[in-house]
């Protein structure tokens, strides 16, 4: 499985607070605004340049000196969470819902 | 159906506090609504120009039935905000009381309890307090970092409006609950929700980044309080009292 941003979320910060607010195209997707902490902005914008989860991970465990696989866990509940809100999408399920409807 | 090619009702300039702009209306009608700040019709528009998104008019006819004239005036609220936001403004959900020369906001969805807790502090204070607006004033940042709450056309049903403005000297997020309750909040506890009260489309980043500079202008103007209500007139002397111990510190 693979995360990405979806397109129409927009970080931003308001007297230091970290917030995803959504763009109208998706405020059906999504809650229009949501409260994020620090960590999970800083992952955020490694993903706004395009870059996926694993990304993401592999950029962490560089910084704290730890192999991806020890530290997924934590960020892998980050990712479940805002693809669950709506905020991420996971492109593997995509495609194979995309398969679905087609062959339906 | 609505199509941005019509039906016409008309272009009309503006004058909304400083900012002059044009109407374009799918409704003549309309124009009744806004005559307070029309200051004549025009065959062309020569500068900005406000239009109520088609989409809008469709989902006030999904929801509410058959979208008019007042319909029209009501969703241009939001047009407005967008244009306001480029210009340090904005339209604000909540109502505007005045109280010795400062401006106090009452914030809230509809239905809530903002007019009910409006006409209680003015039927307890009739000569302390006085209404800007009662539903959806217009906030104006300006260079020395103060926010002014003006009067704009959007009173809410009861048409609550008459003084003018003030600076903004605090807010009061209201919400119902099971005691009456006022607590001060940090500005990063309240920004999400000031973010949410600014009327703006949402249509692009730039929308979203423009609200979230104005709602941090806002913040940095004045205290938030999270006012709890669960009777009033309690949680309007909870309010009364946090008005005047914050007017000792002004």
């Amino acid at each position: 499985m693979t995360y990405r941003i979806r397109p129409g979320i927009v970080l931003i910060n308001i007297c230091g607070q970290n917030l995803l607010a959504a763009t109208r195209p998706v405020w059906e997707q999504c809650p229009r605004v949501r409260k994020i902490p620090r960590l999970w902005a800083a992952c955020w914008k490694i993903m706004e340049d395009g870059k996926t989860d694993q990304d993401v991970i592999e950029a962490f465990a560089g910084l704290l000196q730890k192999k991806p696989e020890e530290i997924r866990p934590r960020f892998e509940s980050i990712f479940q969470t805002l693809e669950k809100e709506g905020y991420l999408i996971c492109e593997d399920i995509d495609s194979k819902k995309e398969t679905q409807e087609t062959i339906s | 159906m609505h199509s941005d090619k019509g039906p016409f009702g008309g272009l009309w300039r503006a004058r909304l506090g400083d900012f002059v702009f044009s109407y374009r209306f799918f409704y003549p009608e309309t124009a009744g609504y806004l005559s307070g700040i029309l200051t004549g019709q025009e065959t062309a528009c020569e500068g900005p120009c406000v239009a109520v998104d088609t989409r809008d008019l469709a989902l006030w006819e999904e929801k509410e039935g058959k979208a008019g004239p007042f319909a029209e005036f009501c969703l241009a609220c939001m047009p407005t905000s967008e244009l306001l936001l480029g210009h340090d403004a904005c339209i604000f959900h909540a109502a505007a009381l005045r109280r010795k020369d400062r401006a106090w906001l009452i914030a809230a969805g509809s239905g809530v309890g903002k007019t009910t807790h409006c006409r209680s502090l003015l039927s307890l204070w009739p000569e302390e307090f006085s209404v800007i607006n009662g539903d959806k004033p217009l906030l104006k940042a300006c260079p020395d970092e103060t926010v002014m709450v003006c009067p704009s056309p959007w009173n809410g049903k009861e048409g609550m409006k008459g003084a003018e403005e003030a600076p903004l000297s605090g807010i009061f997020l209201l919400s119902r609950g099971e005691e009456n309750r006022v607590v001060r909040l940090k500005k990063e506890d309240a920004a999400a929700s000031i973010f949410l009260s600014i009327f703006q489309s949402g249509r692009d980043k730039e929308s979203i980044v423009l609200a979230a500079k104005m709602a941090e202008g806002i913040l940095e103007s004045c205290p938030v309080w999270l006012l709890t209500s669960r009777d009033i007139p309690a949680s309007a002397y909870l309010a009364y009292e946090c008005i005047s111990e914050e007017e000792h510190t002004i």
